[in-house]
């Protein structure tokens, strides 16, 4: 009886580990920093991750689905630069420069999606060389300069507050929202956990695998275009690498919040998790003042560390379960 | 060669082996003789590839022991049973495709041809040579394995298993994949080796084979041993009727259903190199039994018909209407239900709870503008697992965590949520316990009572004695016979299931 109740308790902190580990964090940097708790580093924090952020929560989806996709760092670069350029035109209200970014971001996940369901390849290999596409197209899109002097509507997506809290922060936790209810309560939504859990078996059970597939890429792009429309707004320009490399952060967001690589489950809350302790890391590194070196160290160090004790702690709740079902049998 | 005055070289005695629910095997004893070929036969499930494996080191037996050359012996793994000289050619031959014959034979025993720390190719095929030699095998010893034919990858086998001193070599199925050339020359190889003392196993359903190569017949059923003879000792009914035969006992509840106007028809359907020529008719409240070896391609039939596979060619009518079924969505819609017999891989999506395994197919149903309504289908899952009486102590547990007979309950569950009019089931009970069987087949006439058409898939033909109307026997891809229960006998049937139509 008392071992049933350790088991429980266990259970508890390896299915929420990740909220255990940023709560840990939090403890211990607010030990060692005053500046840490503050209401203004909080939000600076949280406005930092947003834009990985964002990226990170399309990625649980694509991750939930059982598919990758590696070109989001250079998908990113180019919408950036596209929607710098339309938004700069004159007389172009802001949001129609925005949609268009979107639809070039869907366009993309179509892309992304349709070569590998026509051709039977691998997503990990066509998105890795859409990858390179979509860096030469920012390029040639902007010469290779960054696209500056943008205007105040973009700029203000970016840097401003609505009341006390930047508009970032609200765009993250409402694209949090509306992606857990995508993913939990919507039949495509279970659809794609289907498909990635064991897409054979989805397919005989009625499921269009491809066209699932296609949805899960479409939102992919759709998530980077608006993470793209926040970054060019935060930096006031939109620089041609800027989202080069973008793609393994989130995928570190994404394994660390309690989605699994392979497909079949998808922790929406955990990846912004995920994100919120990659960026209490950094920001406690910075307040130690620990140079960005380490903190590169750092972070990969992080990703090791939860991947491992995903690993183990499915070995641990395996072990745990044939125990139940040993016991049952008995 | 007088067969008794061979001496005993295995002796397995009271093996049983239990899985969860299941007794695969039960006192079974198998005995072999030096230099023989020995014939190991039963229908599907009796526990032939569980004994194969316990004797080669894959499983361990719960009791019973082993006596080879007289000590007895225990294979913790493969590697001890092949070491022993004990080894098997399985009936899916796995090879390195890219590299050559002498690598296939010698892989991971690379190290005794190692001169100074470099791999001597010369003497590795050499030694190759000798061994192709022995056998009177015309193979090049740098041929590539992925450029060789099936019955070449076999001899190479055969090789692999002489280069580890075999004693003892189990074939399963060895020519259900050779053309009639390539099986002469595969008996005389075998041959030659059991005159050099070699003992063979040969699995086989093909009786013809085994009257004409083989010396004694061991005979296994339902896990149970049940006898061994000689060949020339005995005829072809005889076999069939020991391999089938037991009296028909009561455990199938079938109850008579009013049958109604016919349901779903098909015609013509074809396959290239599957099936071909299969038409039938389903009427509302019949249940309509499929019977057959393995490989037969009754569940390729059922894929077809299903839209998983593509038909070559095929007509399919649900209620006279002709349907076009091109993908498993068409086929749901268009009221048919299957469930499969391959639970793991094309069933179950194990990370899902039981609730959301259940209602995959039948969503819409619980969605309005494409939100799911969590309470009609927590009521519907409910409802189902009630009907199913499935065993869990709740419905989101994860499914993978259920028994096989709940899991198998929980697949037909979801076939069921879609109301079909035509259900097709493979192999219903196949793995599992008793209990669970006897409450599908519970299952299976309720829904004939309600007017359901229903297919069944299976095996054993006991269980399609007890629960079918009408029985088709599919052999080679074709119907080879069409039975009412009423008059058809274990022994027609099986002739029917082992008949090779003629070629055309």
């Amino acid at each position: 009886m008392k071992h049933e109740n350790k088991m429980k308790f266990g259970d508890f902190i390896l299915n929420n580990k990740a909220l255990f580990i940023l709560t840990f964090l939090i403890i211990i940097l607010s030990c060692s920093s005053p500046v840490f708790l503050t209401q203004s580093n909080i939000f600076n924090v949280i406005r930092q991750v947003a834009i990985g952020g964002i990226v990170s929560l399309g990625f649980t989806v694509i991750m939930a689905s059982g598919c990758m996709d590696l070109s989001v760092g250079n998908m990113l670069s180019m919408i950036g630069v596209i929607i710098a350029l339309l938004a700069k035109i004159e007389g172009m209200p802001l949001i129609v420069a925005c949609l268009i970014g979107i639809a070039v971001g869907i366009i993309c996940g179509c892309i992304n999606a349709t070569v590998s369901t026509v051709f039977n390849l691998a997503p990990f290999i066509v998105t890795l060389a859409m990858s390179q596409v979509y860096n030469g197209a920012a390029h040639l899109i902007s010469n290779g300069k960054p696209v500056s002097n943008l205007p105040e509507s973009l700029v203000t997506v970016g840097q401003g507050y609505v009341g006390i809290i930047p508009i970032p922060v609200i765009i993250l936790f409402a694209a949090t929202f509306v992606l857990y209810l995508f993913l939990a309560h919507t039949r495509i939504g279970r659809h794609i956990l289907a498909i990635g859990g064991n897409s054979a078996a989805a397919r005989v059970s009625g499921v269009n695998v491809n066209r699932t597939k296609l949805i899960a890429y479409v939102i992919m792009g759709a998530c980077v275009a608006l993470a793209a429309i926040i970054m060019d707004g935060r930096a006031a320009s939109a620089q041609v690498a800027a989202g080069a490399g973008m793609e393994m952060d989130a995928i570190a967001a994404v394994v660390i919040g309690g989605t699994p690589l392979h497909g079949g489950y998808g922790n929406m809350v955990g990846t912004l998790i995920g994100c919120l302790i990659v960026g209490v890391i950094n920001n406690g590194l910075n307040l130690l003042h620990v140079s960005s070196y380490w903190q590169m160290v750092g972070k990969g160090v992080i990703i090791l560390f939860a991947i491992i004790l995903d690993s183990q702690s499915t070995k641990i709740m395996e072990r745990h379960n044939k125990g139940k079902m040993g016991a049952k049998a008995a | 060669m007088d067969n008794s005055a061979k001496t005993q070289v295995l002796k397995m005695q009271h093996i049983t082996k239990l899985f969860p629910g299941v007794r695969a095997l039960d006192d079974v004893e198998l005995e072999l003789k030096k230099g023989e070929i020995h014939a190991l036969i039963g229908e599907n499930g009796a526990g032939k590839s569980t004994l194969m494996k316990i004797l080669l080191g894959i499983y361990q037996p719960d009791y019973g022991e082993i006596l080879y050359k007289g000590e007895p012996v225990k294979f913790h793994q493969p590697e001890d049973a092949l070491r022993a000289g004990i080894s098997m050619i399985h009936q899916e031959i796995s090879m390195m495709p890219n590299l050559d014959v002498a690598g296939n034979i010698w892989i991971a025993r690379e190290r005794q041809f190692m001169k100074k720390g470099l791999l001597d190719h010369k003497a590795m095929h050499e030694e190759t040579k000798k061994l192709l030699d022995k056998l009177e095998i015309s193979l090049d010893p740098y041929a590539k394995a992925k450029n060789l034919s099936i019955a070449q990858l076999q001899m190479v086998e055969l090789c692999r298993a002489i280069s580890y001193h075999a004693q003892i070599i189990v074939m399963d199925e060895p020519t259900s994949a050779l053309a009639d050339a390539e099986i002469q020359i595969l008996y005389r190889i075998v041959r030659r080796l059991v005159r050099e003392g070699t003992t063979i196993v040969f699995i086989s359903h093909k009786l013809e084979e085994i009257f004409e190569i083989c010396d004694r017949i061991t005979i296994m059923r339902d896990g149970k041993y049940i006898k061994t003879a000689r060949t020339d000792e005995m005829d072809r009914q005889q076999l069939i009727a020991l391999i089938a035969g037991r009296e028909l006992k009561d455990l199938y509840p079938k109850e008579p259903v009013v049958i109604g106007e016919t349901v779903f028809e098909v015609k013509d359907l074809k396959r290239d190199s599957v099936f071909e020529e299969i038409s039938f008719d389903v009427r509302a409240g019949e249940v309509l039994g499929f019977c057959g070896l393995v490989g037969a391609g009754r569940t390729e039939i059922m894929r077809g018909i299903f839209g998983i596979d593509k038909l070559s060619k095929g007509t399919i009518s649900m209620e006279g209407r002709p349907v076009e079924i091109r993908s498993p969505q068409d086929a749901i819609k268009n009221g048919l239900g299957f469930v499969t017999e391959d639970r793991l891989r094309l069933g179950c999506i194990g990370k899902l709870s039981l609730k959301h395994n259940m209602t995959l197919s039948n969503l819409p149903a619980y969605c309005r503008a494409g939100f799911i309504n969590g309470r009609k289908e927590s009521r519907a899952s409910a409802d189902m697992m009630g009907r199913m009486a499935i065993k869990a102590y709740s419905d989101k547990q994860l499914i993978s965590q259920l028994s096989g007979g709940n899991q198998q309950k929980a697949l037909i569950g979801r076939s069921l949520l879609t109301n079909p009019k035509v259900l097709i089931m493979d192999e219903p009970t196949r793995g599992i316990d008793v209990g669970s069987k006897s409450e599908i087949y519970k299952i299976i006439n309720d829904l004939a009572k309600k007017g359901m058409a229903v297919m069944v898939v299976s095996s054993e033909i006991q269980e399609l004695l007890g629960i079918c109307d009408r029985i088709l026997v599919i052999s080679h891809g074709r119907i080879t016979g069409e039975f009412d229960r009423e008059n058809v006998t274990q022994t027609e049937l099986m002739n029917a299931a082992f008949k090779q139509a003629e070629h055309t």
